[in-house]
């Protein structure tokens, strides 16, 4: 009696001091059942078990049989760095997202993403996460034990009212808008830099913003000749950080647009300075054109006049 | 009249048995692991001070770790347990507050079981309720336009409080108030009016706290900065800003007049539209600095930073026994503590400070400054090498571009050289691992100056 008894208690301590206990853990927010054809939101928490941590990564996995991921949205999120943005593979059914916050987080319902899934046939299924990583803030990168906390939903018959919107099939990387968000992502300021190991030694600008609502969906850029009469509209292409400026010795004012998912835009600039090299040529080309000016003008007047023989 | 003496003796003797007393006796004990000079007397209950509470002895002689199959005991007057005081955020609501914290953290024999919430309509006075080890609470049941006043308590394992945040207010709206919106909201017993509601799609946002005097402060928010200041003369600061709706991480770091960094400080808050939202007090850790990078075995190491004026500075030396004590910091808020090494071995330590402000709010622990006992003294460099080495090592912290900070720009050179094996430019490698990956960009994000 007394064995079984410390067996008992044995079993169960170990279950309450096992590590996944006390893991950080990536879990997941959403009900319990919902009926085909209907969309419904899963929001993806990390807790963090008291510690502070600044990176998380993984990849979230779903029954592409069983459900449909239609959007992604991570605005309202703990991570404001993104070095993935949040990618879907409708094939495979997986998200996969890399990110940190500068400083770190600590708490028990860190949001990361939230997914808008559809179910497609009726049935038990569960969601996901494989390859969590869950790095420390200490300046080392510790990674610490990390789980994922399943979800398990069922999908119900569907309702009989008006047919499921027939949508277009979801492609990877491209996500529906969402409508309500009217406000453009917060302020930022670019910055034009250079470093000998990147592009070689070429001028790149560096931006990053937020969206607290629908996220971020991506950035445009323009640059425009200071000093030059303008031709024509202003040439926006997409880009991302960091990205290589195409005028690398003339000065200009570089334009970046950040667009959120439903549209709104923030924009912002910085000014990239004429390159020393350019500045140098301006400064000997000038003092060239000033030295001839000068001589033109000194010779003209102490020319001698030539007096006329008679 | 001897057979009376010995009776008396012996009565007495069998007298303080069953208390549960021994005689002490005046002679000297020693066996092969200790050396006794006098019994010492076990007392009946547990001693208690205001910074700690100590709930029994078995031994306050050595500095050393004792052990047994059943327990391990660290006894020694150098270690006492600590835990760090929550930071809170209160947003104001209709007719509620909602209230987040940061964690505690706990350690040298106190572990974080739970945290209780003190309300009350008059600074310093609270009714308080436990909500067990969470790190939200919702106030409901409020009375709109009344301000309220809380202070967060945190429990340990059987419900004794080590630690206690300062006060924060806030000023929910009433249910009928027209406009709706809006929120009052202030730190450290002042606190505020409701607002008049405005149509805004802004937040508002109240940092304050306390950090060394006259220090330039950089605060912040999902990475960028919003802020720098400097803090006045008794080192307190104060910043009200805006936000859009939604969740945000503020973070703040000081510099003290010799140049030296505290850690980040960072707070995850959701952010309500025409809210406003309090975060109070932070109390930023210590700057810490030593006289040497290696001491001579038996020398002593003078530790020394800046901290808030006039508080107790918590020192923690991390050895083969872990070693705190305490000093205090001047009204000038410097601090200096001089380490006999004999207590140390020889090889590699660090040591970290905390500072326990005069109400006892106690702040994170600073960074670790490591150092060596050796053969001989090693002094630290007084001064900075002002002239820039034209090959320049790669630093620990991310700064790969070497411009003194790390931000946005060292970020965009990192995902340049995303999951490349030996970068063209090593210093992404951050960790020196020999490849560019998310342990680099951690350790990016730890030393972020934005």
């Amino acid at each position: 009696m007394k064995f079984f008894f410390v067996s008992f208690l044995f079993l169960i301590l170990s279950g309450i001091l096992s590590p996944s206990a006390f893991a950080q853990t990536l879990y997941f927010n959403t009900g319990t059942s919902y009926p085909a054809g209907e969309t419904f939101p899963v929001t993806v928490f990390v807790d963090t078990q008291n510690k502070l941590i600044n990176t998380v990564s993984g990849k979230i996995k779903i029954d592409p049989t069983k459900l449909t991921i239609t959007n992604v949205s991570y605005g309202n999120s703990i991570i404001n760095l993104w070095v993935e943005k949040p990618t879907i593979n409708a094939v495979a059914g997986t998200i996969s997202f890399v990110g940190g916050t500068p400083g770190g987080y600590s708490g028990n319902n860190g949001q990361i993403l939230v997914l808008s899934l559809r179910g497609n046939a009726q049935g038990l299924t569960s969601i996901t996460a494989n390859d969590v990583k869950i790095l420390l803030n200490d300046g080392m990168g510790t990674e610490i034990s990390s789980t994922a906390k399943p979800a398990t939903i069922t999908i119900g018959k569907a309702l009989e009212k008006a047919a499921p919107k027939a949508t277009t099939p979801v492609t990877e990387g491209v996500v529906e808008n969402r409508a309500g968000d009217t406000r453009p992502p917060d302020d930022f300021v670019p910055i034009v830099s250079r470093h000998p190991s990147v592009a070689h030694n070429k001028y790149f600008i560096s931006f990053s913003t937020v969206d607290t609502d629908s996220g971020i969906s991506h950035y445009e850029i323009a640059e425009e000749k200071r000093w030059v009469p303008a031709t024509g509209p202003l040439v926006w292409t997409p880009a991302a950080t960091p990205h290589i400026l195409k005028n690398q010795l003339w000065g200009t004012l570089i334009y970046v647009k950040a667009y959120d998912k439903e549209g709104n835009m923030r924009e912002a600039y910085a000014v990239k300075s004429f390159d020393n090299s350019l500045v140098f040529l301006m400064a000997l080309l000038g003092a060239i054109i000033a030295m001839f000016i000068f001589r033109r003008v000194v010779f003209r007047k102490d020319k001698p006049h030539r007096t006329k023989k008679v | 009249m001897m057979i009376t003496r010995g009776l008396i003796t012996l009565l007495f003797s069998i007298l303080a048995f069953t208390q549960g007393t021994f005689l002490a006796r005046a002679q000297e004990y020693s066996s092969t692991n200790f050396k006794l000079e006098a019994p010492v007397l076990v007392p009946g209950g547990y001693g208690a001070s205001d910074s700690f509470k100590l709930q029994s002895i078995i031994s306050d002689i050595v500095l050393s770790t004792s052990t047994a199959t059943n327990f391990g005991l660290n006894p020694g007057f150098l270690n006492f347990p600590f835990a760090t005081s929550p930071v809170v955020t209160a947003t104001a609501g209709t007719e509620q507050v909602a209230l987040t914290w940061s964690a505690s953290s706990a350690g040298r024999g106190w572990s974080v079981g739970g945290y209780s919430v003190g309300k009350g309509t008059t600074s310093g006075s609270y009714t308080y309720t436990s909500v067990g080890n969470v790190t939200s609470s919702t106030q409901t049941g409020l009375t709109g336009g009344t301000t309220y006043y809380f202070i967060l308590r945190t429990l340990d394992a059987v419900g004794n409080t080590i630690a206690t945040s300062s006060e924060v207010s806030s000023t929910p709206t009433a249910a009928s108030s027209e406009g709706g919106g809006g929120g009052g909201g202030g730190g450290g017993g002042g606190g505020g009016g409701p607002a008049t509601p405005a149509p805004t799609s802004k937040a508002t946002v109240t940092l304050q706290g306390r950090a060394y005097p006259f220090a330039n402060l950089t605060i912040f928010r999902d990475g960028a900065t919003i802020s720098t200041l400097s803090a006045n003369a008794s080192g307190n600061w104060q910043l009200e800003t805006e936000a859009s709706p939604g969740i945000h991480t503020f973070s703040v770091y000081a510099i003290d007049d010799q140049n030296n960094r505290s850690l980040t400080s960072s707070f995850t808050t959701s952010l309500q539209e025409g809210r406003t939202t309090t975060l109070s007090d932070i109390i930023i850790a210590p700057t810490i600095g030593a006289d040497k990078l290696q001491v001579k075995a038996g020398n002593v190491i003078k530790f020394y930073g800046a901290a808030i004026p006039e508080s107790t500075i918590n020192i923690v030396v991390n050895s083969q026994n872990q070693i705190t004590d305490k000093t205090k910091s001047n009204n000038f808020g410097l601090w200096s503590y001089d380490l006999d090494t004999d207590v140390l071995e020889k090889g590699d330590h660090t040591s970290r400070t905390q500072v326990v402000t005069p109400d006892n709010v106690v702040s994170p622990f600073s960074q670790s400054f490591s150092f060596k006992v050796g053969d001989i003294d090693i002094f630290a460099p007084r001064f900075r090498a002002i002239t820039a080495d034209p090959v320049v090592a790669c630093g620990k912290n991310g700064d790969v571009n070497n411009d003194k900070r790390v931000n946005i720009v060292d970020f965009s050179i990192l995902l340049y050289f995303w999951n490349q094996s030996k970068p063209k430019n090593p210093c992404v490698d951050v960790n020196v691992d020999g490849k560019v990956s998310i342990a680099d960009f951690s350790i990016m994000l730890y030393w972020w100056t934005s």
